[in-house]
């Protein structure tokens, strides 16, 4: 069996993050999964683990709109951290939004694995770990 | 500068920019016609006024070639009038009624260069705009003081002028003639050309903040619709996201699973009212992008989102010939592909065996075309020409918004193409689109 994988919820509605951590331990029943509602939680957990490969998230889930610090200035913040990570991370882009100028926003960011409508499905959970496992 | 001069002579008016120009641009031209009509009301009236004096003067045949600068202005205005000509093509044709009248100048230079220069004036003093105008001024006294000099120096005559008395009548009626006409004209021109100009550039300011109050209007329209979308879908998804986890759960009675499933369509339903909304929005606000992109790959994506809805029967073909990298407005394509190649799997029929879609795309001299075919339900005749209309939906079932197809003839209207239909109840359906190759 592969190691654990570590995920990061980011959804300031705390519904998506119940679905999703729901429809990922369904698929992965090994998944550790820390859930928060704001792009500063999610900075705080990752500036405080960055120094340890065992604590770091492997795998981000992160809304776009957000209250205060929205999805997009997370990934400005991420991307400028990104050097100081102690392991590689996927980050996926998890949204409601329909308008491609979110989509097209997404893909200028370096880190930005993925872009996955809410909610996300098992299929793509299963997706997201095959492709982690190859990376 | 030649350029400058170019537009001065086809009055070619500048419209304010930014926002939806397209009103703005009407009107103007309208007033624009309307310059126009009175230009060529102008010149009938001056060749008219000309001819009776030249005829008064006792010299047939000039008053009959200065008379027929009316005749012309009116076969003109007729042409125009009936949408033969265009209203910047009228312009040049006054220059005809110039040209003819310029053939008195064989029996006497001032009224020939007088009918010569006098739609070039009108049409000078017309098409200087906004600060320009005052050129227009500068440049009508210049010709004033020409075309005086010109007609008190008539060459022709001037030696024996003032000793044979047949002659000095002449001369004098022939002056006083041109003189009159030249102020009448002159004052005319003014008063229009300071009055309608005024009147045009009020119009242009007035547009012109319009057009501000539009464009800011529609920002915060963009925004609004952003948020609305986001607020009404979010919890919609999530109510979706908790159905499929109620769904996963063990040892559910049958009913509640039907129930459930239940729910989930009509989430899906409303869900697709908003992205339907959002896309009708999206194309009536946004402007054509157009990029190059893979036309081939573009219908593929589109069929493999839709293959989970087939069994292994059903046979999807593509026959190109054409290149597949085209120019156009992708995002755009894309919906309407969406939307055709939905339905024709949305409306397949199954109980054949060999349902299928082929899609075939050519090239015309004008237009990618691609045709839609399918051997599905069809549509009946009476239904075919109300499909494209908004909210009309052709079947009894509760699917569907019925704005679909409406959103994709809106698409293709704006994208400067076209999309038809031709069906068979039972046999299939064919839809054509076409996407404009050039783009203006």
């Amino acid at each position: 069996m592969t190691k654990k994988l570590k995920y990061l919820l980011i959804d300031d509605e705390e519904v998506f993050n119940f679905i999703h951590s729901q429809i990922i331990r369904l698929t992965d029943e090994f998944a550790e999964i820390n859930e928060v509602r704001s792009s500063s939680e999610a900075l705080e957990v990752i500036q405080n683990n960055a120094s340890s490969k065992e604590n770091f998230p492997d795998i981000l889930f992160i809304d776009i709109n957000m209250p205060e610090m929205n999805g997009f200035e997370l990934l400005t913040q991420l991307q400028q951290l990104a050097p100081t990570f102690p392991k590689p991370i996927e980050i996926y882009i998890v949204t409601s939004s329909l308008f491609e100028s979110d989509r097209l926003k997404a893909k200028t960011y370096p880190i930005v694995t993925g872009f996955i409508e809410k909610p996300v499905s098992n299929q793509q959970v299963r997706d997201i770990i095959t492709k982690k496992a190859s990376a | 500068m030649l350029r400058k001069l170019k537009r001065l002579l086809t009055l070619d008016f500048e419209v304010p920019s930014g926002g939806p120009g397209g009103k703005s641009e009407s009107i103007l031209v309208e007033k624009g016609n309307q310059l126009h009509e009175l230009l060529i009301f102008t010149i009938a009236i001056y060749s008219a006024v000309f001819s009776v004096l030249n005829y008064l003067n006792d010299s047939g045949i000039e008053a009959l070639i200065s008379f027929s600068g009316v005749p012309c202005s009116i076969i003109a205005y007729t042409l125009y009038k009936i949408g033969y000509v265009k209203a910047s093509k009228f312009w040049n044709l006054s220059y005809i009624t110039g040209i003819i009248s310029l053939l008195t100048l064989v029996s006497s230079p001032a009224s020939g260069i007088l009918a010569f220069f006098f739609p070039i004036i009108v049409g000078t003093l017309i098409a200087f705009q906004g600060k320009e105008i005052k050129y227009g001024y500068y440049l009508t006294a210049v010709l004033i003081i020409i075309i005086t000099f010109l007609v008190t120096t008539d060459i022709r005559i001037s030696p024996r002028l003032f000793t044979e008395e047949g002659l000095r009548q002449e001369w004098i009626l022939n002056f006083v003639g041109a003189a009159t006409a030249t102020l009448l004209e002159l004052t005319f021109i003014m008063l229009l050309s300071d009055k309608i100009q005024r009147k045009l550039m009020e119009n242009s300011v007035v547009l012109f903040n319009k057009n501000e109050e539009l464009s800011k209007a529609n920002s915060e329209l963009d925004n609004f619709v952003y948020r609305v979308s986001h607020d009404l879908r979010s919890p919609l998804l999530s109510v979706k996201g908790l159905l499929s986890l109620a769904h996963r759960e063990e040892n559910l009675p049958a009913s509640v699973e039907e129930y459930l499933k239940m729910a989930d369509h009509s989430i899906d339903r409303l869900d697709n009212t908003i992205k339907e909304i959002l896309e009708y929005s999206r194309n009536s606000r946004l402007a054509i992008k157009l990029e190059p992109f893979n036309l081939r790959t573009l219908i593929e994506n589109n069929y493999n989102d839709l293959r989970h809805l087939v069994d292994s029967r059903f046979s999807f073909q593509i026959n190109f010939r054409c290149k597949e990298e085209i120019v156009s407005d992708s995002y755009r394509i894309n919906t309407v592909l969406r939307n055709i190649l939905g339905n024709a799997v949305k409306y397949r029929r199954t109980d054949i065996n060999d349902p299928f879609i082929e899609v075939r795309v050519i090239e015309t001299n004008r237009f990618y075309q691609i045709d839609v075919e399918d051997n599905g339900e069809g549509i009946s005749e009476a239904n075919q020409s109300k499909v494209f209309d908004m909210f009309y939906r052709g079947t009894k079932t509760g699917e569907g918004t019925g704005l679909g197809l409406y959103i994709c003839r809106e698409i293709m209207t704006k994208l400067g193409g076209k999309i038809s239909l031709q069906s068979e109840p039972g046999k299939g359906t064919q839809v054509t689109i076409k996407i404009p190759i050039h783009h203006d």
